[in-house]
């Protein structure tokens, strides 16, 4: 079994990416022994109303008869009207947990930190009340693209330790993904919260296989148990990522490719 | 596993150079070669690579006088000579000091076997400043591998504020067509649409395809643009992203083993100094 929990569906703006129907990304997938695809449709980055994305990944979910284990994830843009009511619907039609993108839906993840009269108010955190109470996971997007060669339009900063700080020491009961995330820039802070909290994993695809970004450092300050395997399909080639698993010493933890993260999904457990 | 493992025999099964690798110093003690060098040494061969060109650039200085770049090279060249049959070095200079450039590039190829030059992000590539050393290089028929890439973030641009992109590259090509220049690290980071359209119709530049970024086409649209002619292997140091896009590129096996052997460059390799 390999679960990738960093996949997207969908049309990413700012540059031409193929395979981005489930049927490609499985395709992509499959051909690199992935087994089960944490997926999320990207298009509810960028739609003003994110659910409605949600709703073409469910279309999308009900035509495809392949071999991959889908894990349909909602987008959740807790700062637009009927955000909980959708979120619900979502779940009850078969989804299996939430996402939140705040860099592209334009909140702060600890909006305390930030001085904004407009800002709303802890949303995040309601997210995961939400999920808590379904017993759903939160995957959280850091970064879809290397933030050296981004467009103007998109999003200029990664999420920062603080705000990632922030939320997971208000709600430490929810398994909290994070995805796009340098593990390398985890602070002492964070790491010590992620020690006591538990429930929270990080994909390795921005990290380095073999020795550049001190992931060994990363997760020896960690714990290899909160780190998982991402594909970061289909905006990156999933082969790097399987690469690092095949060879680095650093990802030798048996728990990586898919006991880490499988007893987070109640359709795996 | 297996699929990987079927994927990755390309580096076990054929040859495989590297254009573009490092070695480091031990705490800006430039006469002492780091531990992690050899560590990267290692994991080079684990990955099949057979052999590898070398340079040891000053990043952290932005006007890197001539005893510095002079101290990085002897380093590369003291790591070179323990790895004769495996090793090749490349001579960083700072363009900003015209004259030790050119005699430092003369020096290294003709008296210690170095097969290329290597400049950093001193000056933009097409700064007249460089033009001496550009010439230099064509009268002793060296390659020179020019670090760039298209960013726009202000991280970057606050650290190399003369950062070269693949248009400022084309800008040198044209001036020198005699001359063979490479455009480093097309993952190195930044927008490497920018770069790669940049130099398509500049023959006499070639592009390794090295650095962390391992976004999805970056080598399907290098093949495209630039053709496996005038594309090389090279890490930057980023192996698993490296050896992933290579193995993960739609393009024809063939030409990714000729992208892998670096058989362009192959004469470049030949004769000097071994």
């Amino acid at each position: 079994m390999l679960i990738d929990i960093n996949s997207y569906c969908g049309h990413w703006p700012f540059r031409n990416v193929s395979e981005n129907s489930l049927i490609g990304l499985s395709e992509l997938a499959l051909d690199n022994g992935i087994t089960h695809m944490v997926v999320a449709n990207i298009n509810g980055f960028f739609y003003k109303d994110a659910n409605t994305a949600n709703i073409e990944l469910y279309e999308q979910m009900k035509e495809y008869s392949g071999e991959m284990h889908f894990l349909p994830l909602a987008i959740v843009n807790p700062t637009y009207p009927e955000w909980e009511n959708d979120a619900i619907k979502m779940l009850e039609l078969g989804f299996c947990g939430f996402e939140l993108a705040p860099r592209y839906h334009g909140y702060s993840l600890a909006p305390e930190m930030l001085y904004d009269e407009y800002m709303p108010k802890h949303r995040a955190r309601e997210v995961l009340s939400l999920a808590e109470k379904y017993d759903v996971p939160v995957r959280i997007c850091a970064s879809v693209e290397n933030f050296r060669g981004r467009r103007r339009m998109d999003t200029p900063d990664n999420l920062y330790n603080d705000e990632l700080f922030a939320l997971l020491s208000a709600n430490r009961n929810v398994n909290v993904m994070i995805t796009g995330f340098n593990p390398a820039v985890i602070d002492d802070k964070l790491c010590r919260l992620i020690k006591e909290r538990g429930k929270t994993y990080f994909d390795i695809t921005q990290v380095e296989g073999f020795m550049i970004n001190n992931v060994k450092t990363a997760m020896a300050k960690v714990d290899a148990k909160y780190f998982c395997f991402g594909s970061g399909l289909p905006f990156q080639y999933a082969e790097t990522n399987v690469v690092k698993l095949f060879f680095s010493k650093s990802f030798s933890h048996p728990g990586i490719p898919s006991e880490n993260i499988k007893n987070v999904f109640k359709e795996l457990r | 596993m297996k699929r990987i493992k079927d994927k990755i025999s390309l580096f076990y099964e054929n040859p495989v150079i590297s254009w573009h690798e490092h070695i480091w110093y031990e705490d800006k003690d430039l006469t002492k070669i780091s531990k992690r060098s050899y560590e990267h040494f290692e994991n080079m061969k684990i990955l099949g690579f057979d052999r590898i060109v070398i340079s040891r650039p000053v990043v952290y200085e932005r006007h890197c006088p001539p005893e510095n770049f002079i101290a990085a090279n002897e380093l590369v060249k003291g790591f070179v000579s323990e790895f004769k049959e495996k090793t090749y070095a490349a001579a960083f200079v700072n363009p900003g000091f015209v004259r030790e450039s050119v005699e430092e590039i003369e020096r290294r190829v003709c008296d210690d076997g170095f097969v290329a030059a290597k400049l950093m992000h001193q000056y933009f590539v097409d700064d007249p400043v460089t033009f001496p050393i550009v010439e230099k290089c064509i009268e002793l028929d060296i390659p020179i591998i020019l670090h760039q890439g298209h960013s726009v973030d202000e991280e970057t641009l606050t650290c190399q504020p003369r950062l070269s992109d693949g248009a400022h590259i084309a800008n040198l090509a044209r001036r020198y067509p005699e001359a063979t220049l490479v455009m480093a690290h097309i993952g190195g980071g930044g927008d490497w649409q920018w770069s790669i359209k940049a130099i398509a119709d500049c023959p006499n530049v070639f592009a390794d395809i090295g650095g962390s970024v391992y976004d999805r086409n970056l080598m399907e649209e290098a093949y495209r643009y630039i053709g496996a002619d005038r594309l090389l292997f090279g890490t930057d140091g980023m192996y698993s992203s490296c050896v992933g896009k290579m193995v993960g590129a739609k393009i024809p096996e063939e030409d990714k083993k000729k992208i892998l052997s670096g058989a362009a460059f192959e004469r470049f390799l030949e004769g000097k100094g071994k």
